[in-house]
């Protein structure tokens, strides 16, 4: 049976593990010298 | 109304199929429009001053004087201290200028960098080798190479020969230009040693590894190919495919290819095998990032996650990502800083604090699902998947040419 809302957490930590690598990505290149 | 509407289904999803092609070849013409005004703004603003420099390299000089393309050294009294000259090779993430000084008796007084694309980081390993300590009162006359009269920097290997024949160059360059004893020609055998006999065939077995008849053979070969490639591609030789490669590529950074013949099997290997034919010998093959993280999925059956809008989405995020270090790497002319990919903590446990918590944040991740760096960050898989775009746009033009051309 799928469970729509375990799937629901899924995504959201899948979105939420994209956005923070993004994030660290643009920090890094920001603080280049 | 249903008996109408179904056989319209199958035009309206080819329909969608089409405005989503389209749309998605109008993407990647924006892309390659803004990589080649990214180009062109880098071009216009390359090249540095080298005179304000000369006097670190001339330390005893009281004025400098440009003849050419040297830089002549005078103490307070009109003598001659020494001559400077640049000298540029290609490193990892493009040309590497080292600005060398020579005493007028034929001794390196100092040597610097001048410019550099190199992976931040880099050269604080050189640093703390003091690398470039070794020149300080070294006889032009002596080889000045690597593993012959100068200890290398592991884990920077690209860089350090990039260093070493910049330095090369420019002395050479006084010793005919200002000394007038020419240095006698450097044999430049092709090298093609260990990493490149194992790329080549780990490129092969990614080339010809799909024809393996039973899937179980198939799994072994794979996975024989991709552990190989993560001890040696990664933890041995630190050499994996990166963005840099891309940015170096399009900026024309190309490497001699005497001692750097495994550049242009690796970048030539994968970009006109997906170019050729379509397939990526690469990637699921022998990248050692990806092989590190399907091991940590072994370890808890990690599996493959793959949400349909969501992923459609977030790829979409990766090709953004992949501009933008395009953009950045192309306009500022700087290969090494457009590389995001956390390869250097990995495998030659260098990176910055970032990142550091990168691997960290992928190394958990890929503990939950298959390959998620791959998935939705490496800048490679959108670079390929461009180049096969671009293989298809352009034969099917050329076949509507060729059946437009037969009917006219």
């Amino acid at each position: 049976m799928a469970n729509p809302r375990g799937e629901l957490v899924k995504q959201a930590l899948l979105v939420g593990f994209v956005a923070v690598c993004v994030l660290l990505v643009a920090l890094n290149w920001i603080t280049t010298p | 109304m249903d008996q109408a509407g179904a056989p319209q289904l199958p035009r309206v999803a080819a329909r969608s199929t089409r405005t989503r092609a389209t749309r998605r070849r109008r993407l990647a013409g924006a892309a390659l429009i803004l990589a080649g005004a990214a180009w062109f703004y880098g071009y216009l603003r390359s090249g540095a001053d080298i005179l304000p420099l000369v006097g670190a390299v001339l330390p005893h000089a009281a004025s400098i004087e440009r003849r050419g393309d040297i830089f002549a050294g005078r103490a307070s009294d009109g003598s001659i201290v020494g001559y400077a000259a640049v000298g540029s090779a290609p490193g990892y993430g493009g040309p590497i200028e080292m600005l060398v000084g020579v005493s007028p008796s034929g001794t390196v007084t100092a040597a610097r960098v001048v410019t550099e694309g190199e992976t931040p980081g880099f050269f604080r390993l050189f640093a703390a080798r003091d690398f470039f300590g070794q020149y300080g009162g070294a006889p032009i006359t002596r080889p000045l190479q690597l593993g012959r009269d100068l200890d290398g920097v592991s884990g920077a290997t690209l860089s350090a020969e990039g260093i070493a024949e910049g330095v090369r160059r420019a002395v050479r360059l006084v010793a005919h230009e200002a000394l007038g004893t020419p240095l006698p020609e450097e044999p430049r055998p092709v090298r093609f040693g260990v990493p490149e006999i194992v790329l080549s065939l780990l490129l092969l077995v990614g080339f010809a590894g799909h024809r393996v008849a039973t899937a179980k053979a198939r799994h072994a070969l794979r996975w024989g190919s991709m552990l190989t490639g993560m001890i040696v591609i990664g933890f041995i030789y630190t050499a994996p495919l990166t963005i840099a490669h891309v940015v170096a590529l399009a900026c024309g950074y190309w490497p001699d290819w005497h001692n750097n013949l495994y550049w242009y099997l690796l970048v030539g290997g994968v970009f006109l095998g997906a170019a050729w034919q379509v397939r990526n010998p690469y990637c699921s093959w022998c990248c050692p990032f990806g092989a590190f993280q399907e091991c940590l999925g072994r370890l808890t059956n990690a599996p493959t996650y793959r949400p349909a809008p969501l992923h459609n989405a977030l790829k979409w995020v990766q090709r953004g990502l992949a501009l933008v270090a395009v953009l950045l790497g192309v306009a500022m002319r700087r290969p090494g800083i457009a590389t995001y990919e956390p390869y250097q903590a990995l495998f030659s446990l260098q990176g910055t604090g970032f990142q550091w918590t990168l691997l960290v944040v992928i190394s958990l991740a890929s503990l939950l699902v298959r390959r998620p760096f791959c998935s939705y960050l490496c800048p490679i898989d959108p670079v390929v998947d461009l180049i096969g775009e671009s293989r298809r746009y352009i034969k099917e033009t050329w076949r509507s040419w060729r059946t437009h051309a037969a009917n006219s």
